[in-house]
């Protein structure tokens, strides 16, 4: 069985082409947003998504926005969020916690780390 | 601001540069003569606070993308201003531990022209090599009257770079 698609949103090319190459190397498929409204037009129009990537600090609708508004739509949680991010200001941590985020990751990421985390919150998200 | 503050900033903006240099495993960082010829990218990002705002300005020449490609990180021409990010990023969470907190701004990329523009307007760089490539930082910063920094970390419960957080 196919492993489920990820959505990357952040505004760096590099970032996403980096996180893309280590989840295509897991088998998953990769999607990708460059800032937070194309993030939640891709959720609305994608529904294999199982898992969003998600940097903070973007232009037009940053991480965090995109987060509580996907709260406000009544999909907190759906699909999960983590966050990944040169950020680790505790108030914008428990910030992204109380809108529903799974989990944050202060870059640089290790690609093995992520991989393990996405296999994690992608096995609770669509349980076999 | 006083020059002991402007010292400590300066002084973690370099730790910051060196400790992710070594997290992407490029060789040590060395100081640096300004090289001769044009910088062909260089990324920006403002920051804001109560006290400290300014911006981080980070030059490169293309060598240094060719020096990442080369030990096998994927990096596109956006990378100096990812880098950029990355290096505020840290420097924020020094300056938390120093009392200070600021809101970072989105980076921003300049190439070719552009680029050697704003290395040429800002000669008093910090210049460093790590391998082949070269880059030059520039942190430009305004306080308010009342600025101090802490000269030692306090003790917090912070985030390091790398590292995961679950929240379940």
């Amino acid at each position: 069985m196919s492993k489920p698609t990820i959505l990357i949103v952040d505004d760096s090319p590099t970032v996403r082409q980096q996180v893309g190459i280590a989840l295509a190397q897991a088998g998953y498929q990769v999607a990708e947003a460059e800032d937070g409204i194309e993030g939640l037009n891709a959720i609305r129009q994608n529904e294999r998504i199982a898992l969003v990537i998600l940097d903070v600090n973007m232009p037009e609708m940053n991480g965090l926005e995109m987060l509580e508004e996907l709260d406000r739509s009544g999909r907190k949680g759906e699909p999960p969020v983590l966050m990944l991010t040169t950020e680790g200001q505790p108030s914008l941590v428990k910030r992204a916690k109380t809108a529903g985020a799974r989990g944050w990751i202060v870059k640089p990421f290790k690609a093995d780390q992520l991989v393990a985390t996405v296999e994690k919150l992608t096995a609770v998200a669509t349980p076999a | 601001m006083k020059r002991a503050c402007r010292r400590r900033i300066l002084g973690d903006l370099q730790d910051a540069c060196v400790e992710l240099f070594r997290d992407y495993r490029l060789p040590r960082v060395m100081r640096a003569a300004a090289p001769d010829g044009a910088v062909d990218f260089a990324g920006r990002i403002e920051f804001d606070g109560d006290e400290l705002r300014g911006s981080l300005s980070v030059v490169a020449t293309r060598s240094l993308l060719d020096d990442m490609r080369g030990r096998g990180h994927a990096c596109q021409d956006d990378w100096v201003a990812e880098l950029a990010n990355q290096m505020a990023g840290r420097l924020k969470l020094k300056l938390i531990r120093r009392g200070v907190v600021i809101r970072l701004g989105t980076p921003r990329l300049f190439r070719n022209g552009e680029a050697s523009a704003l290395a040429r307007r800002d000669r008093s760089r910090i210049w460093l090599r790590s391998g082949a490539g070269v880059i030059g930082l520039k942190l430009e910063t305004i306080v308010s009257e009342d600025f101090t920094l802490e000269g030692r970390y306090r003790k917090m419960d912070l985030m390091r770079e790398g590292e995961i957080q679950h929240f379940d």
